[in-house]
């Protein structure tokens, strides 16, 4: 079968939903992710926050990379690639992953779907077509296909979801299981809706025909309305991110085919990610690497952190009795919880929740440079969940 | 003997696959660095079977009778340096190996009637250099003595290399740095520069006389997908050089009875240590589960289960065909494919009614080693067209007549003329089916310029294209060493970063041919691989005592 190759950098390019998201944005303020720019903001970080967690949000996710893996030796390629078992994944239904390199560094997160009996789609973050794309060589029934563009994808989560989409007409998509995921029409609009948890809420992942992306979106915004739905942008997604304790590759970790420095690439066990990593199954990349233990001494933790004081203090150094033990990679005051929650790395041995440390953070201040030194508590994670 | 590995695994595999035959190791492969590596595992105390798909022995280092009852070693002709180690503790001799010649000399003739003489003995050719330049005569020591020097530094580094793997961390860097602490500081810095050369232009800077530049530089590509002017040739030569100094018997050996008594002698051998050697079981999968391997299966369905797997094929037909990238990484499999693999060595035999003349050589000289590589340039320009998929138009030939050393070869005044011939592609412009006529009349006429006789002299002959070689032994790319020599293919780079002699990705299975670590026909790569995986044996029975 012949390869679609890996599409280059293309120039940025608006959602297929930025007609209707430009409608509903006041600011203005775009940023990038990928080839496409999103909502940074659309009204304000608190409205759009509260939303989503008092009510339902709408988010564009079509800048997520997708790649469609068909074929007879689909299967076996995955499993392959990602380290849970992929020979387990039932049709029509889903499942996070990881994926290493041969040093069982994890390379980037990501999302599976089982479309068919031989037909799967991979939703990442980040682009890692050209990884996908060497490691397939030498299989002779496979078909990759990046169809990020052929397909719009929005997140509807919160409280409300489910009651909206019924309210919408995409009836029995409130019945999916978790994690499962399932064609409906609405009329006469295909959309494969999948029922997944993130960001601390439940909710689900719709995907649509760019064309019909306009619709949907009206669809949804107009079922919503009396649901107290609203459009919520990347600032607020990522507050509600970081209290649901999920990593941002780029931001947590940097991923093993990035990293530049032979030290910072992390495992899947660094990671907190273990329950991903399926050393049971078949081989896959990078089961070598870890079964033979590739933790280093002075090897890392991703911890959470309650911080005193209102403002982040992303990049903050972390200290123990003076002794420097890691780095804030993620934070944010949390309007729920009171207080200002943080993804850390630490040394191994600083992981146990409940112990004290200091976080050292600058900034400017009137030009001037200040050093503030805040106490800090590793604390687990994750901070909040509504699902439960 | 008492088996190293503990019995109570081999009869707990046997009762749970329905299995032919089960044993301690299983050799993939019957060549000749497959065969050592077998005689000295069993030797060990292992239970060995060595699987052989073709009919007989040897792999690339057989012989063969090609007509008018003239035999002939079919490809690899000469023993350049065969570990005399080997020879003493597998005692070859006891099992039939005998030499017809040793210490070839090699004389370079240029087609107008001169010809330079490199004798085993230094100052015999110092003496005859003198006719050249008085300059090159009284360089010629000193650059033999460097080549040496520099030639068994780079051994130490490359089997050092192999055994410590791949040089991830600072203490690995530091021993291997230590490796060749065998140099003085000063030869330190030109090792690095040595090694990085081209042999062109340290012969250049060395020697003024084209034709003895010519003799030296042949040795630096023979067998090679370079040319003598394409960067780190010179690793090469050095390594030539190095493997000479460190073989006592001096170098280039012919075997008595052709290849195959050498093939006969390795099998005998492991035979008599206990090994079973069968021939005709074509291995067509090599087993894994759960990374660890466990055995292998025939072409006839059979299966043949052992812990350890020691494979003579070459790497890309180890892992790509036998193992199965399911089992591999990403990066490993890159790295496989990426090695460069191809062939431009061809074998030509001719079987001719009567020694033929050579422009400036006598009959007597003819049981020398002839080189025809007049100049670096010549070579460099036979070399280019094989980059464009098409053969040398002069190519470069290494010839012997070992019918003049070993009479058994041959009746009636009959001689058979053995060459390695280059460059000839593995894959050439329009197909080797339309294009193999023509590429033998070209071997032919161009020989000619040398040996005008030449022509009417043979009776019948064969030529042995890279991709004939492939077909023949099984060798992706028909290459002598399995994979190009070059600094980025050596040591622990070779075949990739991480799955040579010292250990695969797959536990239990090692590369034991000249893919695996260091090429060439000497037994060495066997006998690297053997040493490893008892290494690895003896460490693993340890701590599973430690554990108990």
């Amino acid at each position: 079968m012949t390869k679609v190759h890996p599409p280059q950098q293309q120039a940025i390019r608006p959602t297929p939903f930025h007609g209707a998201a430009a409608a509903c944005s006041l600011t203005n303020a775009w940023r990038r992710w990928g080839d496409y720019t999103i909502a940074d903001v659309y009204t304000t970080v608190d409205q759009e926050y509260d939303a989503l967690r008092q009510h339902a949000g709408l988010m564009d996710l079509s800048p997520l990379r997708k790649i469609h893996v068909s074929g007879a030796d689909a299967q076996s390629f995955l499993n392959r690639l990602l380290t849970r078992n992929v020979a387990a994944l039932a049709l029509r239904r889903s499942c996070n992953s990881v994926f290493c390199d041969d040093a069982g560094h994890v390379i980037g997160l990501a999302h599976l779907l089982r479309l068919n009996v031989d037909k799967y789609e991979i939703l990442t973050e980040e682009n890692h077509a050209t990884w996908f794309w060497n490691s397939s060589a030498g299989y002779e029934n496979l078909h990759l296909e990046v169809v990020t563009h052929e397909q719009g994808i929005v997140g509807l989560f919160g409280k409300r979801a489910t009651d909206i989409l019924a309210f919408a007409g995409i009836s029995g998509a409130g019945d999916l299981d978790i994690s499962a995921h399932d064609s409906f029409m609405v009329q006469r609009v295909k959309l494969r809706v999948m029922k997944t948890t993130s960001l601390g809420e439940t909710g689900y992942f719709l995907s649509v025909d760019p064309k019909d992306a306009l619709f949907i979106w009206e669809l949804l915004m107009r079922a919503g309305q009396s649901h107290g739905a609203a459009p919520v942008g990347w600032r607020a997604q990522d507050i509600c991110r970081i209290e649901s304790g999920m990593l941002r590759a780029g931001t947590d970790f940097i991923g093993a085919n990035d990293a530049c420095h032979g030290n910072r690439p992390r495992t899947p066990y660094e990671l907190g990610l273990a329950d991903s990593v399926d050393l049971e199954k078949d081989h896959f990349v990078g089961l070598r690497a870890l079964t033979m233990g590739v933790e280093r001494p002075g090897r890392t933790c991703q911890v959470g952190l309650r911080v005193e004081g209102v403002e982040p203090i992303t990049g903050g150094r972390i200290l123990r009795q003076d002794q420097l033990i890691g780095v804030v990679t993620s934070s944010a005051w949390s309007p729920r919880l009171g207080y200002v929650v943080a993804l850390a790395t630490v040394t191994g041995g600083h992981e146990a929740p409940g112990q004290d440390v200091d976080v050292e953070y600058s900034t400017l201040v009137e030009l001037e440079p200040q050093i503030w030194s805040l106490k800090a508590q590793i604390i687990e994670k994750p901070f909040y969940n509504n699902t439960l | 003997m008492i088996s190293l590995l503990s019995r109570k695994t081999n009869t707990s595999d046997r009762s749970s696959t329905p299995a032919r035959d089960a044993c301690d190791a299983i050799i993939v492969g019957g060549g000749h660095n497959g065969l050592v590596c077998a005689a000295i595992l069993a030797k060990s105390g292992l239970k060995v079977t060595v699987l052989e798909a073709l009919e007989r022995l040897g792999g690339m280092a057989t012989g063969d009778e090609i007509g008018q009852g003239v035999r002939v070693s079919t490809c690899a002709h000469l023993l350049y340096a065969f570990d005399e180690k080997l020879v003493k503790n597998l005692k070859l001799h006891k099992y039939g190996l005998h030499f017809a010649q040793t210490r070839l000399s090699t004389i370079a003739p240029d087609g107008e009637g001169h010809a330079v003489h490199l004798h085993s003995d230094t100052w015999k050719t110092q003496a005859d250099l003198q006719v050249f330049s008085q300059a090159d005569a009284a360089a010629y020591p000193d650059f033999l003595a460097k080549m040496q020097t520099h030639g068994l530094a780079l051994h130490a580094l490359m089997d050092g290399g192999s055994s410590h793997g791949p040089l991830n961390d600072v203490a690995k860097i530091e021993r291997f740095i230590e490796l060749g602490q065998t140099l003085s500081g000063q030869d330190r810095s030109e090792f690095l520069r040595l090694l990085v050369s081209s042999a062109g232009d340290i012969l250049d800077e060395t020697f003024e006389t084209e034709l003895l530049k010519g003799a030296l530089a042949f040795d630096s590509v023979l067998g090679l997908n370079t040319g003598p002017r394409s960067m780190n040739s010179m690793a090469y030569l050095l390594y030539r050089h190095g493997e000479r100094a460190a073989s006592k018997q001096g170098s280039m050996a012919i075997v008595a009875g052709t290849m195959h008594s050498l093939a006969q002698a390795l099998g005998d051998a492991a035979r008599a240590h206990g090994a079973s050697v069968r021939t005709g079981a074509r291995v067509v999968r090599i087993i894994v589960k759960k990374g660890k391997v466990c055995g292998v299966e025939l072409e006839d369905g059979a299966r043949v289960l052992a812990p350890l797997v020691m494979s003579n094929a070459d790497p890309k037909s180890t892992y790509l065909k036998l193992v199965g990238i399911e089992h591999l990484d990403t990066e490993f499999c890159i790295g496989l494919k990426a090695l460069r693999s191809e062939g431009v060595t061809a074998k030509m035999n001719l079987v001719l009614n009567g020694l033929p003349s050579f422009r400036g050589l006598t009959q007597e000289e003819l049981t020398s080693r002839i080189v025809i590589c007049p100049s670096v340039d010549f070579a460099e320009r036979a070399f280019n067209p094989v980059k464009y998929k098409s053969f040398s138009h002069d190519p470069i030939y290494e010839i012997i007549f070992p019918s003049l050393h070993d009479a058994a070869l041959s009746s009636d005044n009959r001689h058979v003329l053995s060459a390695n011939v280059q460059y000839v592609p593995y894959a050439v412009e329009g197909g080797w089916p339309t294009r193999r006529t023509e590429l033998v009349e070209q071997l032919v006429s161009a020989l000619s310029y040398f040996a005008p006789d030449i022509r009417d002299r043979i009776i019948s002959g064969h030529v042995l294209t890279p991709l004939e070689i492939e077909y023949e032994y099984g060798c992706v790319g028909g290459h002598w060493h399995h994979a190009d020599f070059a600094l980025d293919q050596l040591g622990f780079l070779r075949p990739t970063m991480g799955g040579g002699a010292w250990g695969a990705p797959i536990a239990g299975l090692y590369l034991c041919g000249a893919g695996g670590s260091v090429g060439g026909l000497r037994g060495r790569a066997g006998f690297l691989a053997a040493e490893r995986a008892l290494a690895d044996l003896r460490a693993s029975r340890k701590r599973g005592s430690r554990v108990k």
